[in-house]
């Protein structure tokens, strides 16, 4: 068996910040910590889309971040095919830079305003020293690939709109010949007609040119169309990971107009998200049980001991505030990090 | 006209950019009427206009009018004075806007901010608006509303503060409520807390709301009727019914079929070529023109459709499209 293109094992991040009372008079307080990422293991495999979801504090941008060396981690490991991504300086951390790409989720703000938009487009291959001699080439055949023609070379960010800027991220992504591309919320800020447009110039890109995503994004129904696996995330720890066939496919093959009404979910906090989803048709009959969590997401400064998201979860036992839960196998490559995995399923 | 709350003929024009365009709409007691569009439809900009919030700008022209029902009725808002004007939003039209965070005053308390409506508009002593501040808080759902009446808005999270804006809202008891994308800042299921508490508000309050969003998806769950805007026109309007099942405009077509809907693989979306128009440039015929993939004939390109009634559409489903009458020919709307 090969290793898997991309494997993260155990990540931790954590960010420190000042104490409250910090005053001039009084010493400062030690800082607190912020653990955004709390031992997350990942695998991401060779033309592959592995989709992060999940909310605001979650850890899914953090843990890209960390993937980038755009942030320290605290413990775990991140290899690229089999080599050590923490490890690497210099000349070598650029080389595996260069294979990982990332798209942001602003495309207003990840372009300089000021450059055209073949010079951003060029940037990543300067930066890494490929196809010297023929860079404007390569900008054009670039920007054909994301369905811009040659005329937007030399204009300015200003001149496009917000769909036709996140294909220049795209473009400017591609330009280093990665293998993996990281999408953060790349399609959130985009109107939905647009959207469209976007995720399916991503899914033709990957089939063309082999390329792995790692796939970020808050909104399920996005996740399910894009990945072929999904980790639902909470308070910086895994909930859940499984194919998206085993989380969703079930209830389409039942002919019901929405899939939440059998969803393949083992833990209740994924229960939880595909239960909040509005139904995509209204007038369909709606048997599934709504399921409102209460509450609000607690402060990742100080998280509930053992199960993260035992405070919100309606099947949270006494036991759950023990321990961190360990991974429960629900089948082949699918497993809960839930102690009630059985009444998770039935939820 | 019936109803608590509408505009008519509402157009909002900026020099020579037409930003509204004879937009008509009303809302009844106890009604949910959704207001949808993309960036730029004009969605926001009509309850701006209808309710004198739009800030004054070199060369704007308001046309048409917006009116308030009700036992005592308000035949133009458009026509009233800053003042006269200031009177009625609070007690007769309440708020609920995006950011929860960027809305409510960093430096009040949420006692303040909630007794200042109570004291202004209603004449109450600060003692009995204190005292109502405490029901309104339960009445959203806030826990421990004693305390949290002292709290700053920075000491709550995201859905809470949405809360605190939806009680302020309703804090005088307003006829309608309009909510300007209410739960786009928020995480999912902080959202789906504030679609309940707005529904089980309205079902004991009778409040018509006026909700804005630009996913078809919320506002399908709360509305009873839907218009959908694009470039500054109704392009649709009707039960939400006869937008979800009986939709004629291409525009509503591509737009749901747009949206991945879970469990329904498919390898591509249907999508809408290009992206929504420039207020300053419109198409002189049908504005969704430029990308519509139907067209039904030469007059799309040349001439306004009007918002009529197609033939066998339910009665209040008017569609702006010379395409509404072959309803069949509405789902090549999207293409691939």
């Amino acid at each position: 068996m090969t290793a898997p293109l991309l494997e993260v094992r155990d990540l931790e991040v954590v960010f420190r910040v000042p104490g409250e009372s910090a005053t001039l008079r009084r010493p400062i307080p030690k800082p607190l910590e912020v653990r955004a990422v709390a031992g997350v293991s990942l695998q991401l495999e060779r033309g592959q889309t592995l989709g992060l979801v999940g909310e605001s504090g979650s850890g899914k941008s953090t843990i890209a971040q960390a993937i980038m060396r755009l942030v320290d981690i605290e413990s775990g490991s991140i290899h690229l095919d089999g080599i050590d991504l923490t490890a690497a300086r210099g000349a070598s951390l650029r080389e595996l830079r260069r294979r990982i790409a990332m798209v942001h989720q602003d495309p207003f703000a990840s372009l300089n305003p000021r450059r055209t938009i073949a010079e951003s487009i060029r940037e990543p291959m300067e930066v890494h020293g490929l196809r010297r001699g023929s860079r404007r080439e390569r900008v054009l055949e670039l920007l054909e690939m994301v369905g811009l023609d040659a005329r937007f070379a030399d204009r300015y960010p200003r001149q496009l709109s917000g769909g036709q800027r996140q294909r220049v991220c795209i473009a400017r992504a591609l330009a280093s010949d990665p293998e993996i591309v990281i999408l953060d919320e790349a399609t959130a800020s985009l109107d939905v007609s647009v959207q469209a447009q976007i995720l399916n110039l991503l899914q033709r890109l990957q089939r063309e040119h082999g390329l792995a995503y790692l796939f970020i994004a808050h909104d399920l129904a996005v996740v399910e169309h894009m990945s072929d696996r999904v980790m639902v995330l909470y308070l910086g720890r895994a909930m859940e990971v499984a194919d998206r066939d085993a989380l969703f496919v079930e209830a389409a093959a039942e002919h019901s107009t929405d899939v939440a009404l059998a969803p393949g979910a083992a833990h209740p906090y994924t229960a939880a998200l595909l239960s909040a989803i509005p139904p995509s048709d209204p007038l369909a009959t709606d048997s599934r049980q709504r399921m409102v969590l209460s509450g609000d997401v607690p402060s990742p400064l100080s998280p509930p001991s053992g199960c993260v998201f035992r405070t919100r979860c309606p099947i949270a036992i006494e036991a759950c505030a023990e321990t961190v839960p360990p991974p429960v196998t629900v089948a082949p490559g699918h497993e809960s990090w839930c102690i009630r995995v059985d009444e998770a399923r039935r939820l | 006209m019936t109803g608590v709350f509408g505009v008519e003929g509402l157009g909002v024009r900026i020099g020579e950019a037409r930003i509204l365009d004879d937009v008509t709409w009303s809302v009844d007691r106890g009604e949910t009427l959704g207001i949808v569009g993309e960036s730029g439809s004009g969605k926001s900009m009509s309850v701006l206009a209808a309710t004198g919030l739009l800030p004054a700008a070199r060369g704007l022209r308001l046309e048409g009018r917006s009116w308030l029902g009700g036992d005592a009725p308000v035949d133009n808002l458009l026509a009233l004075d800053a003042e006269r004007l200031r009177r009625l939003r609070g007690p007769r039209i309440g708020f609920v806007f995006q950011d929860p965070a960027t809305s409510l005053n960093p430096l009040l308390s949420v006692e303040r901010q909630l007794t200042e409506g109570l004291e202004e508009h209603r004449g109450m002593t600060r003692r009995d608006a204190a005292r109502r501040a405490i029901e309104l808080l339960e009445l959203v759902g806030i826990p421990d509303p004693e305390r949290r009446l002292q709290s700053y808005p920075h000491q709550l999270s995201g859905g809470m503060r949405q809360r605190v804006m939806i009680a302020i809202a309703l804090s005088c008891d307003p006829e309608v409520l309009v909510a300007d994308e209410p739960t786009t800042a928020l995480d999912v299921t902080i959202q789906a807390q504030i679609l309940d508490v707005v529904a089980e508000l309205q079902h004991r309050l009778g409040t018509a709301v006026v909700w804005i969003s630009h996913d078809l998806g919320v506002v399908g769950g709360i509305a009873d009727r839907i218009a959908v805007l694009y470039g500054g026109q109704v392009v649709e309007t009707g039960d939400v019914r006869d937008i979800f099942a009986g939709h004629r405009h291409p525009y509503t077509a591509g737009l749901l079929a747009s949206r991945p809907k879970l469990g329904h693989r498919t390898d591509d979306l249907a999508m809408i070529p290009g992206s929504p128009p420039d207020p300053r440039h419109l198409p002189s015929g049908c504005v969704f023109y430029d990308r519509c993939t139907v067209r039904a004939d030469e007059r799309c390109a040349s001439e306004r459709p009007p918002l009529a009634q197609p033939s066998g559409a339910a009665a209040g489903h008017l569609v702006r499209s010379f395409c509404a009458e072959h309803p069949a020919s509405t789902s090549a709307g999207a293409s691939s």
